[in-house]
Formats: C-alpha cells, sequence, structure tokens
C-alpha cells in the first residue's frame, strides 16, 4: 500500500480523455443521434439569433426615419419660434431639428400644388397663412410621449404631428421579436438538454457495469464523470463546428440575396445586413459553449443515478 | 483492523437486517462469514465497503471510522480494500490485463507501476497465459480468478470475498479458496462470505455464523482432509 501510495500521481488526464473518445465511438450510433439533433439544434438557435439581431436592425433603421412635425400658431413671435428652437436642440430625445419658415414653407407649398397654385390661394395675396415649423427626429421612440409632453410646453404651439402609432407597431415588432427569439432559444436548448440527457443515458447503461465497479475500487466521483464529460462536450464541439460551417454557407447566401444591387431591398428598409464575417467569431464561440455545455451537462445528467453505491 | 461496535441496521424498508453485533477481525486474520439468506452476511459487506451507513452503532475498518467519515473519504477506504463478487464483475469489452489494470488507473497509479504490477498478480492467480483473453473466453473458475487478480492489484490491507464460490464449479471453489488462504499467509486480511458449510468445514479457521441478524456462532475451528 505504502509503494502504491508512494507512487500515486496526479489525475490521469489523457486516460480518462481516450476513456470519453473511444466511448464516443463505440456508441457510434447513439453519439450521431446526438451529433445530428445538438447541429440542428444549434442551426435553429443561431439562425434565431441572427434573424432577430438583423430585425433589430432594419427595425432600427425604420426608427431612425421617424419624423415629428411642429406648427407654430399665427400669435408666435420670432422670440418664441428661438425658444422653440433652443427648447427643440437641447432635448436630449431629439436629433436632427429642421426649421423651416412661414416663407420656405409658403414656397414649398406652391411648389407642391404646382398650377392649381393660383386657384389655392386666390384672395389671399400678399397673406402667408403658411406657419412656422419643425420638423424633429426622435431619437428613441419608446420614449415618443414625454418627448411630445416636453414638445407641447412651447409657447404658441399650434399642433405636433407625430407617428404615435407607428412608433407604437415597432416597438411591438421589435418585443415581439426578441420573446419569439428567447423562447425559441430556451425550448431548444431545454429539448436539447433532455435529448442528449435519453441519448447519453443508453452509453451509460452500457457501462454501468463499469461505473459499480469503478465505485467499488475507490474512484472518486469525478474520475467517473470526466470521460462521459468529455464525450458530451466532444459531441457538442462537433455539432457545434459543423453548425457553423453550415450558418456560414446560409448566411452568406442571404446576404448576398440582400445585398443583390438588382433588387431594392431597402426600399422595404432591409439594409445594414449584418455580414457574417462581422459575427463569425461570435457565432462559433457561441455555438461552441452552448454545444459543449449541454453535451456535457446532458451527459453527466443521467450519471447521477448510477453513482449511489 | 475490523472492528463492529453494537452495529444496528435497519433497511428503509423497515427490515432489520443486523441487531446489536459486536465483532473484531485483526489484522492478517482469515474469517469466514456464514449464514442463511437473510443472516445480514451482504449487510456485514455493505457495511464494510460504506455502501450503507449503520443505523446505530460504529463500524471502524482500516483505520477509518465509517460512522464519521465524509463522502469525500469513503473512495480513499475503498482503495484500501479489495472486492471479490459471487457473479466476478469483470468488464466483457476488456481483456484479463486491462480488466486488472483498469483498478489502478482508477485509483491514478503511474504507469509503470501498472506495467509491473498487473502482471505480476494475474501470475498469482495462475492465468499468465490468459492475459490477452477476454472473460468470454474464460471457465467461472477463471473469471473469479480475474477477479481475485483485480481485487489484489492494488495491494489492499483487506479483502472481502462475497460468496467467490458460488458461480463456480464445487472442485474449483477449494482453488478459490486456496488462493485466498494463500493472499492471506501474505498478511492480507481476507474475510470470505459463504452460505457453503463443506467448504467452511474442510478450510476450517475463524466462522463467525451469523443468524437472523445476530452472531449466533464466533469461535475458530479446525479443518478436515475430506474434499467433497
Amino acid at each position: 500500500m505504502m509503494l502504491l501510495e508512494a507512487a500515486m500521481r496526479g489525475s490521469n488526464f489523457k486516460y480518462l480523455v481516450y476513456q470519453g473518445l473511444n466511448s464516443a465511438w463505440h456508441n457510434r450510433v447513439m453519439s450521431f443521434a446526438s451529433f445530428c439533433i445538438l447541429m440542428v439544434s444549434l442551426l435553429m438557435v443561431g439562425f434565431t439569433t441572427l434573424v432577430t439581431q438583423n430585425i433589430d436592425i432594419i427595425v432600427g433603421n425604420i426608427e431612425d426615419k421617424n419624423q415629428t412635425t411642429i406648427f407654430m400658431n399665427e400669435e408666435a413671435t420670432e422670440e418664441d419660434v428661438a425658444a422653440a428652437k433652443e427648447l427643440l436642440e437641447n432635448d436630449e430625445n431629439i436629433g436632427e431639428v429642421l426649421y423651416i419658415d412661414k416663407e420656405q414653407a409658403l414656397s414649398e407649398m406652391i411648389d407642391k400644388v404646382g398650377s392649381n397654385a393660383a386657384t389655392l390661394f386666390e384672395g389671399l395675396e400678399g397673406e402667408n397663412i403658411m406657419p412656422d415649423t419643425f420638423q424633429v427626429r426622435i431619437i428613441d421612440i419608446t420614449k415618443m410621449d414625454e418627448t411630445i409632453s416636453r414638445i407641447n410646453k412651447i409657447d404658441n404651439l399650434d399642433l405636433v404631428k407625430a407617428p404615435e402609432n407607428f412608433a407604437d407597431s415597432l416597438i411591438g415588432i421589435k418585443r415581439t421579436m426578441r420573446v419569439i427569439g428567447f423562447a425559441v432559444v430556451v425550448a431548444l436548448v431545454t429539448v436539447c438538454l433532455v435529448i442528449i440527457s435519453n441519448t447519453t443515458r443508453a452509453s451509460i447503461f452500457a457501462r454501468r457495469r463499469e461505473i459499480n465497479i469503478m465505485k467499488y475500487v475507490g474512484a472518486t466521483n469525478s474520475f467517473i464523470r470526466i470521460p462521459f464529460f468529455v464525450e458530451g462536450m466532444f459531441i457538442g464541439l462537433l455539432s457545434a463546428v459543423t453548425a457553423w460551417l453550415l450558418t456560414w454557407l446560409g448566411y452568406n447566401s442571404l446576404f448576398e440575396l440582400f445585398n443583390d444591387g438588382e433588387v431594392s431591398w431597402s426600399i422595404m428598409g432591409v439594409t445594414n445586413i449584418i455580414p457574417f464575417d462581422e459575427v463569425r467569431l461570435k457565432v462559433l464561440l457561441g455555438y461552441a459553449v452552448i454545444g459543449m455545455g449541454i453535451g456535457a451537462f446532458g451527459s453527466v445528467l443521467s450519471l447521477k443515478k448510477h453513482m449511489k453505491v | 483492523m475490523i472492528e463492529f461496535k453494537d452495529v444496528s441496521f435497519t433497511y428503509s424498508n423497515g427490515v432489520d437486517a443486523l441487531n446489536n453485533i459486536n465483532l473484531r477481525i485483526n489484522d492478517g486474520e482469515f474469517a469466514f462469514i456464514v449464514g442463511n439468506s437473510g443472516a445480514g452476511k451482504s449487510t456485514v459487506v455493505k457495511l464494510l465497503l460504506r455502501e450503507v451507513a449503520a443505523t446505530s452503532g460504529s463500524v471502524f475498518v482500516n483505520g477509518y471510522n465509517l460512522k464519521k467519515i465524509r463522502k469525500s473519504q469513503v473512495p480513499k477506504l475503498r482503495r484500501t480494500i479489495g472486492v471479490v463478487f459471487q457473479d466476478f464483475r469483470l468488464i466483457p469489452s476488456m481483456t484479463v490485463y486491462d480488466n486488472v489494470a483498469f483498478v489502478l488507473r482508477v485509483i491514478d497509479a503511474p504507469r509503470r507501476y501498472i506495467r509491473k504490477r498487473v502482471p505480476y498478480v494475474i501470475n498469482l492467480v495462475g492465468l499468465r497465459e490468459k492475459a490477452r483473453s477476454y472473460p468470454s473466453e474464460l471457465s467461472g473458475g477463471e473469471q473469479q480468478r480475474v477477479a481475485l487478480a483485480r481485487a489484489l492489484a492494488n495491494d489492499p490491507a483487506l479483502i472481502i470475498a462475497d460468496e467467490p464460490t458460488g458461480n463456480i464449479d464445487p472442485e474449483l471453489s477449494y482453488e478459490i479458496v486456496d488462493l485466498l488462504k494463500e493472499i492471506n499467509r501474505c498478511g492480507t486480511t481476507v474475510i470470505m462470505v459463504t452460505h457453503e458449510h463443506e467448504l467452511v468445514r474442510y478450510f476450517g479457521g475463524r466462522i463467525i455464523n451469523l443468524t437472523a441478524g445476530g452472531i449466533a456462532f464466533d469461535d475458530v475451528i479446525g479443518g478436515s482432509d475430506e474434499r467433497k
């Protein structure tokens, strides 16, 4: 005993890793099943995340194009207009402020109505009925109501025309997409965990005698767990890399489609799609962490029952 | 050394397996534990391996107080014990050599030690020629010898043989006990649990007879010369 104890050394990690890989190969049918399930799930998680992020960007682009028009009333003096301009420019949630004075507004209106201008402005010669106007862009449309209440405090204000319904719709779309994306990811991860745990149960069942003997001869729990951990992580890693390559191919094909010069996707707001090169490392890392995590955790989950000796 | 002090054990279904047992087995002893089914033999083995903990009383094995032992210490306790089971419990996908080496790998023994120790114990049980065979290619007696070699691999202070002759021919049973006796002569404590009274009568020695969870008899008897 003394001789053996003296000869003891640190964890025989290489042996355990070999055992894990060997087990994955021995149970190759089950390993392949786990690999396929995990890979498809990772693909779905990846695409859901990428689509959600792109929709976020597209909605963001549309948001950026929002325009609120502020009309001053007839009594507004030059001082009122200057004060309004200052208030708008200093508001933290207002981006660009464009001031259109009465004359400019009138000439724009005349330009718009064209040949019918003479009929329209008949009897109003020398009189300008157009108001002083501001066109502003709201930065964060979720805070549109608060911003409009601040605008409403301007003296001699006539009317504020804000795209409130449009803002509500965009906020709704964004929120729904995030919830759907999150739900899909959670559901897939859960399903994966259950399936991997079940498939590895077969491999554990095949090795239950080995586990039982290990316990009787004094193996620590970690010694027993490591090969299963390695097996699960290996399958997870393989699935992650394969899913990543498929995502790369699939996403790039879609990217090329949306960036096709002949089709004007930008009209529909589909601009600034994230190029895969920009996110490829993040996607690989995400896939690897989720894949290996599910693989390892799923394997160990099934082990618990067999460890009680 | 093994000591049971006022040990009782009741299973979760309410069955009383052991009632107030007091027992001491010194280092280097050979003891037979005999008794009919349900007498508590298996429970004694389970207690020695700390598979279960005594409901009351204290169990001491190789310097460990099993009442106070931490979970993390249990593997260390088990490394001081070699176990032989009735059903051999060999790994079918491993050769004789690997089945024995497996124990040493489990306890993190260095490769050099494994390469020296495994052929030594395989030789000790007389299976040098079968080192590359798989369990399915061996007879019951040979498989039990492999199990014995595996129990010896980490040079334990105590060997527990739980019905080691239960699954083999009566003639081969004597060989297995001969081997255990030989191991005992080298200083290892051996506890053999069995219900084969002829075998016990033949070899003699210390006999602990369990009946209905209590010790009915604990004494040394002389062996006979007659093999059945």
